[in-house]
């Protein structure tokens, strides 16, 4: 192997100082956002390709009775048939009692369509996500972000031109005030818990909740609107000796194979 | 031949070929399942650079590993950079006072302790320059040691699988034997 002098070395890390005060003057932004925005697709691209060999996979070892989750399906769709036909009975109700009231509609919330274009490398590689859109196309930290089906997956941390990374919601960086759908709306703080549920503290012992309900935010956040579905309740605990109870909630996305989302916009 | 066209052919191949290294660790390992997200195939690469070129080569490479692991990566600008320079200057010299490049073995020893050593300086880096810009530190709580472990093994298996592959293409890692006459 070729000797390599001090004054080489120096050289290299001098230069690797250089281009670190380069970045943070902002004497390299344009070269910067060139590679960004060239480099977000190609990233994008190679992450879905990825998903696509973890989907493979899942479904050729997952082992599930694929008769049995059929059966299960088709029951669940006749429950949520009856559901939506009582919930559009409802809605229009509702349409009709807000006209009446002259009720300006509060629900259409804008929302930004992203590529996750990867996972953070960080030591929580799997709880935090990387979105191909940045702080140039109007996001900031704090927006939450939802899923095709307009289910809660996280929250945007931090931002850069072209990039942002946003927590899951099962992270332990992420946290959101929530209601449960019950009688008395209660309310609390869920916080992600080891990247697989998450977990709803600060409710009152005298609250009832159950398990099977619903956790949706509460909108008490600044740019989180209300009705955001966390998920549903798995486990209720509850301690005489505790000031509040505390609940395990499952999400109802599976946070692993998220290939697109969208930001909902202040 | 050492002409200008192919100088600049050499460059702008090194260039695609780390780019579409960085997309792979940034896109591709990280939507993988069993938890390949934790493989460090830059580093590895790196140190594949530094034993079967030089010092120099592997430098330019860790320079612009690191520059596009730190665009693409939400850590602070500058520790991967910093990271990747330190722990090849320290591969560097493992290499020259303790490994050789012609045994499994001693290769293997030479990844593990640049797993260890990257893991140590991007942490200290990234701490440093935190430090400095004022942003949230980094978390140290069990998902990280988890993934550090994980990255051990899985450059390791990484490089077994690399050094049989370089192995079958060409003879310069075949034990040499003197022969007595």
């Amino acid at each position: 192997m070729k000797k390599f002098s001090l004054r080489t070395i120096s050289y290299f890390f001098a230069a690797i100082i250089l281009i670190i005060l380069l970045h943070y003057f902002g004497a390299l932004s344009p070269v910067e956002r060139v590679l960004e925005r060239v480099g977000n697709p190609f990233v994008s691209g190679f992450h879905s390709f990825g998903i696509r060999i973890r989907d493979f996979y899942d479904r050729q070892t997952s082992g599930v009775d694929l008769e049995k989750e059929n059966q299960n399906f088709q029951s669940q769709i006749e429950q949520l048939t009856v559901e939506v036909a009582r919930l559009r009975t409802l809605e229009e109700e509702n349409k009709s009692l807000r006209e009446q009231l002259d009720f300006r509609n509060k629900e259409k919330r804008q929302l930004m369509l992203v590529n996750i274009s990867s996972r953070a490398l960080a030591g929580d590689a799997n709880q935090t996500v990387t979105l191909d859109r940045g702080s140039a196309d109007g996001l900031s930290a704090g927006l939450p972000v939802v899923s095709g089906a307009g289910l809660l997956i996280g929250k945007i941390v931090e931002t850069k031109e072209h990039l942002s990374l946003a927590c899951l919601i099962t992270s332990s960086r992420c946290q959101f005030a929530a209601t449960v759908e019950n009688k008395n709306k209660t309310i609390g703080l869920t916080k992600g818990e080891l990247g697989l549920t998450i977990k709803m503290d600060f409710i009152p012992q005298s609250e009832v909740i159950n398990q099977g309900e619903l956790v949706v935010t509460s909108g008490l956040e600044q740019n989180v609107p209300r009705g955001l579905v966390l998920g549903k309740i798995s486990q209720v605990q509850k301690l005489n000796k505790e000031l509040w109870q505390s609940a395990t909630i499952e999400p109802l996305v599976n946070l692993n194979d998220l290939v697109i989302a969208s930001v909902v916009l202040p | 031949m050492n002409t200008p066209k192919n100088n600049y052919r050499l460059l702008t191949f090194n260039v695609l070929a780390a780019l579409i290294l960085v997309f792979i660790q940034q896109g591709l390992l990280t939507g993988l399942p069993f938890g390949l997200a934790s493989l460090n195939l830059a580093l590895v690469a790196l140190i594949f650079i530094l034993v079967f070129t030089d010092l120099e080569v592997a430098f330019y490479w860790a320079v612009g590993l690191g520059f596009l692991l730190d665009l693409f990566t939400f850590y602070p600008f500058g520790a991967h950079l910093l990271s990747f320079g330190l722990t090849l200057l320290t591969a560097f010299l493992l290499l020259e006072k303790f490994f050789t490049n012609r045994s499994l073995y001693s290769f293997l020893a030479l990844i593990a302790a640049a797993s260890v050593f990257y893991q140590l300086f991007l942490l200290i880096t990234a701490g440093l320059i935190n430090l400095l810009t004022g942003a949230a530190g980094v978390d140290l709580g069990l998902n990280f040691w988890l993934f550090a472990g994980r990255e051990l093994v899985f450059n390791l298996v990484a490089a077994i699988a690399i050094y049989y592959f370089q192995n079958f293409l060409s003879n310069r890692l075949k034990p040499v034997f003197l022969q007595k006459i």
